[in-house]
């Protein structure tokens, strides 16, 4: 095996040479502690993991003091307050300078103090919906009732006729000055006199006049 | 007229110990330390101290041993378990600034 990654050739030949030394000093270590033929792999491999999680922690160890080190570069540390409670325990005693005594904060009105909002009740909540729902209802039903629909189907008609018979629904719903709800009402309820025609499905409704299409 | 009579009665038996003071130059309870000073106080008066030093560069883990060796230099000088006070001083007062900028002047 040729490869050497990132190693130059010295330092994997070092390497090399320290892993062979580690097995040869374990194979020596575990051949005088061993008894017999049949104790020999786990007694190896049990001092194999012992001294290779050892030096682990000795990477780690040290790894952790270098990150430390520059972490800390060209920083002041802190220090907990309770590893330094632990220190001194209850009693502390401090002196300070009257330079930095900070000047207190306008005390706020009595409105914005900070009272936790209390959570909705859920009858309350139940209630406003129902009421919500029952207004959307009646607005529904205040179109349906503001002009009679035969009203609606005379204005398309008088709107298709003014455009030759075809129309989209933007341009109708300009030349007939109706609400989308009722021009809409007005097109299925006069399903008889024109033709409703969609091309892709978001695509702008044609509503052509039977009569130009026959 | 008698005169009042002042008696000065000291407390029998009492011998307040000696304790560590530690001061922490730094702005702000909580803000980064700029410099570390100790001293030992017996009875309201310093009788030994240990130099301040600054504390740029130096990790949290690091200060947390010198703290504890300082502690324990200081116990095995006085030969007894000194309890341990804190201080704050601003940093604009780090003795070691002052005497820098004494010595530049």
């Amino acid at each position: 095996m040729t490869e050497t990654g990132r190693l130059s050739p010295q330092q994997w030949q070092l390497a090399q040479a320290r892993a062979v030394g580690f097995r040869d000093q374990l194979v020596h270590w575990t051949t005088n502690k061993a008894t017999g033929n049949t104790a020999f792999y786990p007694e190896l491999f049990w001092l194999a993991a012992q001294l290779i999680e050892k030096d682990a922690d000795a990477f780690c160890d040290r790894a952790q003091a270098i990150f430390d080190e520059i972490d800390a570069y060209g920083q002041e540390p802190q220090l907990d307050s309770d590893w330094l409670q632990e220190l001194t325990g209850e009693k502390d005693s401090f002196y300070f300078s009257t330079d930095i005594l900070v000047s207190e904060l306008p005390p706020l009105p009595g409105q914005k103090r900070g009272r936790k909002p209390r959570p909705p009740d859920e009858r309350d909540v139940v209630e406003a919906v129902q009421q919500a729902i029952s207004e959307a209802e009646e607005d529904v039903r205040a179109i349906a009732y503001e002009e009679s629909p035969s009203d609606w189907i005379l204005k398309i008609a008088t709107a298709l006729k003014e455009n030759h018979g075809t129309a989209d629904f933007g341009l109708l719903r300009k030349a007939t000055g109706l609400s989308p709800g009722a021009l809409l009402i007005g097109l299925l309820l006069g399903h008889e006199q024109w033709i409703l025609r969609q091309v892709a499905f978001y695509g702008e409704v044609e509503v052509r006049s039977r009569n130009t299409a026959e | 007229m008698e005169q009042l009579k002042t008696l000065d009665i000291p407390l029998f038996a009492h011998q307040p110990a000696p304790e560590v003071l530690m001061t922490f130059y730094r702005d702000r309870a909580d803000g980064p330390i700029h410099a570390l000073e100790f001293a030992v106080i017996d009875n309201g008066v310093a009788v030994a101290e240990v130099k301040a030093i600054h504390l740029k560069g130096v990790p949290q883990s690091k200060l947390r041993s010198h703290i504890k060796n300082v502690l324990g230099i200081l116990n095995a000088q006085f030969q007894q378990e000194m309890s341990v006070s804190q201080g704050r001083q601003p940093a604009k007062l780090c003795p070691l600034c002052l005497q820098e900028g004494e010595t530049h002047d």
